[in-house]
């Protein structure tokens, strides 16, 4: 039997994998590995569980991948727009205002100087996260952007989020850069992020089945549904049963309580402090080549049903048929924000054709919607405390919480991968 | 014998004139009314001492002047501009209201500079340099005022104060100055966006509409001497003239040389104002419209010329059809001398530079006016210096009058009111 025992063969529990010198198995409940980094192909098309373009400049990630997928992957520049005020404008919104009405951009620029002036060039200490998006954007940037576009995508109010997750994935804003991006169009995106990688064929999960070679152990179908913490084992949904040494996580955290046989009451309290986000994404094949030019655009009006666009095509001509183009659209939702399932497609293409995406005479040959139970943990006020005692009380029974939605965390593919390197390092010390 | 002499028959001197309850004569050394409003006829052409538009801010002013001009007075929208020889653009006037169009490196410098001046700051500013950057930070100081006021006051304007700014160059808000900066605005901005002037017979239709209300006007009489004791003013032609009162409208350091036995510090504050000259090159030119503006402002060195201004678009009637007319504004001083030789030539030439003239235009007329005493300099002794002079010549019931008595920078309305002001002040001691 294996010391090791993996539940889930994303990013990270592949990572966590493929860094262990001890022996392991890793435990998959779907027919094929990859996670939340799955490509679904139907039709021709393919797509993505959600947008993922891949950055790195952590050097080890950066081998690894050389490594793994030497000239199977592409370096593209990035596209990422926002659609506002009828007109696209590059991301990040704050460092690309031209082309905004005049009165849109003057806000920005006053806003941005008036929070300059009242908090500093670095200010600290905001109590939540509108709080942090007024006093580092201004009033202007907020109302504009910030605020539509996170009400959006975190289905939350603002008030009700801390900044934790944030730092590394918002840039702060220099006063010299949005004069910069108000007075002349960039000619690319700027910054960092500024290029990213792809694969060249089969989307994202491509990245991941590189790893398959060099792991060990795998069992796909295999759904772990209960786990006893005093007996150390787990059962799978063949009703077989297996016991660890330790355990690796990579589960929704919330899902991992509810297999726990008979948990502490504390930890089922603190599991259901736990909030998130979960995403429809309507994929759309269109019977008409070169949908847009853009990889993806951001939607921060109310309007429109969704909150971004991808096109895949553009990130690999390999994720469409010769001469179709498609479109997959993210709809957030939550418990506090549900949305109506039924007729959502038909709403998408609606609200497609508003934005000029669509033509109304554009015929559509494929629809169809991927649902992502799990998207992003909401970093409300009660989230680090609980998974703090959750993760505390689990590791004390040998269970270790790696990845995105096991440590109920903002992850990203590169961080995906170094969680599970890390974790493995650690473990390694002890055998 | 008149109570009251008035020397100088300018605006101020016609308007204490028109407003005097007692009897006065006013002595001109010039063939005509008007100083520096008069008007330079040549051919067809008319051409005035530099641009000369009207903008009255007074209520009184503003309808006496209309009174006056009557159905002559023609209003306008001012098209005023600047034009940036390093970037080939023109853009509108002030400057700090309108960057749009001009490389986005000086916008972005000017807009991050005004922004700096909204942060606490530690000193007051001590002198007009510094008056600028405190209001308008370092960028807009550096890429136009600084160079533009070396240009035109022919001094530092480290070594000016800023009393007389007033309104002249308009302060604004972070709003308005990002407002220009991201369109063209064409927005008027600045207290002369409207501007009146005669329709016909150049700026000197103004003060000749005052000569059907005006007596006792003497030409060609220049005062030489006053004697204070006796009360009495001795002209270049050896006639004398005495009065109870005197009204000088004269420069002040020309009325103090004018005075015998001037006590030594009023001399010495006499000599140390200062003013600059202008020398006025008009250029009349065989061909239309060659600009749509009524003023364009050169604050680049390249220059030789700060301003230049088109009596044709002033009014039609100062230019022959099928021509075009063009006033150039060069300022000198003892600090700053340009020599005047070929200056006609050299001024074509900056114009060609400034791809207002080609090479090819006839120029059909072409005249070089010296304005000794163009504008006064507010040097940061200005105030100082005035005040003692002014406290001599009052005890000797000389009355100073008009932008150079007063030496102030006054426009014609200012002038005007000055003449009403000085006029009042002589009948009120009267009625006493």
């Amino acid at each position: 039997m294996e010391p090791i025992s993996i539940l889930g063969a994303g990013p990270t529990g592949l990572s966590a994998a493929y860094h262990l010198k001890a022996n392991y198995a890793v435990w998959e409940k779907n027919n094929k590995i990859g996670g939340g980094c799955r490509t679904e192909k139907i039709d021709g098309f393919s797509f993505d569980y959600g947008g993922h373009i891949f950055y790195t400049r952590n050097q080890e990630v950066r081998s690894l991948l050389d490594k793994l997928l030497r000239n199977k992957m592409r370096c593209l520049p990035r596209e990422a727009w926002i659609y506002s005020k009828g007109t696209y404008t590059r991301y990040p919104f704050q460092a690309n205002l031209y082309g905004l009405p005049v009165e849109v951009v003057k806000e920005c620029i006053l806003g941005l100087m008036n929070a300059k002036l009242r908090y500093g060039e670095k200010p600290n200490g905001f109590s939540n996260f509108e709080d942090f998006i007024l006093k580092v954007f201004g009033e202007g940037i907020a109302k504009h952007f910030m605020i539509p576009f996170n009400l959006k995508q975190w289905t939350a109010p603002l008030k009700e989020m801390t900044t934790d997750w944030m730092g590394k994935y918002i840039p702060l804003p220099t006063l010299e850069e949005v004069l910069d991006g108000s007075l002349k169009r960039a000619p690319r995106c700027l910054g960092i992020n500024a290029n990213f990688i792809y694969p060249q064929k089969g989307g994202i999960q491509a990245i991941f089945n590189s790893v398959v070679p060099h792991i060990k152990n795998l069992h796909l179908n295999s759904e772990a549904t209960n786990i006893s913490l005093k007996n150390k084992s787990f059962e799978i949904n063949s009703g077989k049963k297996f016991f660890y040494e330790k355990l690796i996580s990579t589960l929704p955290l919330t899902e991992l309580i509810q297999i726990l046989d008979s948990p502490p009451q504390e930890i089922k309290a603190a599991s259901k402090k736990l909030r998130w986000t979960s995403l429809y994404i309507v994929n759309i094949g269109v019977d008409r080549p070169s949908l847009s030019k853009k990889q993806r655009v951001y939607y921060p009006e109310k309007g429109y049903i969704f909150h971004k666009l991808g096109f895949y095509q553009n990130q690999s001509p390999e994720m469409v048929p010769p001469g179709k183009s498609s479109v997959s659209a993210e709809i957030s939702f939550s418990r506090t924000r549900p949305i109506n399932l039924e007729n959502l497609a038909e709403r998408t293409i609606e609200d497609l054709i508003k934005a000029e995406v669509l033509f109304p005479d554009d015929k559509i040959i494929l629809t169809h919607i991927l649902t992502l139970p799990y998207a992003y943990a909401i970093y409300d006020h009660q989230r680090k405390e609980a998974v703090s005692f959750i993760s505390h009380f689990l590791e004390k029974n040998d269970i270790y919480l790696c990845g995105r939605y096991a440590q109920w965390e903002y992850q990203n593919m590169e961080q995906n991968i170094l969680a599970g390197k890390s974790l493995a390092d650690r473990l390694n010390s002890e055998y | 014998m008149s109570k009251v002499a008035i020397l100088g028959a300018g605006l101020a001197g016609l308007s204490a004139a028109y407003h005097l309850k007692e009897d006065y004569e006013i002595f001109e050394k010039e063939k005509k009314v008007g100083g520096l409003c008069r008007s330079i006829h040549i051919d067809d052409f008319i051409f005035d001492y530099g641009p000369h538009i009207l903008f009255p801010k007074g209520k009184y002013v503003a309808k006496l002047i209309k009174k006056l001009l009557n159905n002559n007075l023609h209003i306008q929208s001012r098209e005023a501009w600047i034009y940036h020889k390093l970037s080939d653009v023109y853009t509108r006037f002030p400057f700090q209201s309108h960057l749009y169009g001009l490389p986005i490196s000086i916008v972005k410098d000017c807009i991050l500079g005004f922004f700096k001046t909204l942060k606490k700051k530690d000193k007051e500013p001590q002198n007009y340099e510094e008056w600028i950057i405190w209001n308008f930070g370092e960028g807009i100081a550096k890429h136009l005022m600084i160079p533009y006021a070396n240009k035109i006051w022919t001094i530092s304007p480290k070594k000016m104060n800023f009393e007389w700014v007033w309104n002249r160059v308009p302060r604004l808000s972070m709003e308005e100055l990002l407002e220009g900066a991201l369109h063209d605005n064409p927005r008027l901005f600045g207290f002369n966006t409207e501007f009146w002037y005669p329709l016909n017979g150049g700026i000197e239709g103004l003060p000749f509409s005052f000569l059907t209300k005006v007596k006792n006007i003497k030409l060609e009489k220049e005062a030489v001497k006053v004697y204070l004791n006796k009360k009495c003013v001795e002209f270049s032609d050896g006639k004398k003239v005495f009065y109870e009162k005197l009204i000088s409208t004269l420069p002040l350091p020309e009325i103090t040389k004018c005075i015998e036995n001037v006590p030594e510090e009023v001399r010495r504050a006499s000599q140390e104002l200062k003013h600059n000259s202008v020398y006025c090159v008009n250029l009349g030119i065989n061909r239309e419209k060659i600009s749509p503006y009524h003023y364009v402002y050169f604050y680049e060195p390249d220059f030789l010329f700060h301003r230049i201004s088109f009596p044709m678009n002033l009014s039609s009637y100062t230019t022959p059809k099928g021509s075009s007319s063009v006033t150039t504004e060069i300022s000198y001083s003892k600090s700053k001398k340009i020599g005047k030789e070929n200056i006609i030539e050299r001024v074509v030439e900056d114009l060609i530079k400034a791809k207002i003239l080609f090479p090819d235009d006839r120029i059909v007329v072409s005249d070089a006016a010296d304005i000794q005493c163009a504008y006064v300099i507010y040097d940061l002794d200005h105030r100082k210096n005035v005040e003692k002079i002014h406290n001599f010549l009052r005890k000797h019931h000389i009355y100073p009058c008009g932008r150079f008595g007063e030496w102030e920078y006054f426009n014609m309305d200012h002038s005007i009111a000055s003449g009403k002001k000085i006029a009042e002040e002589i009948n009120n001691t009267r009625k006493k």
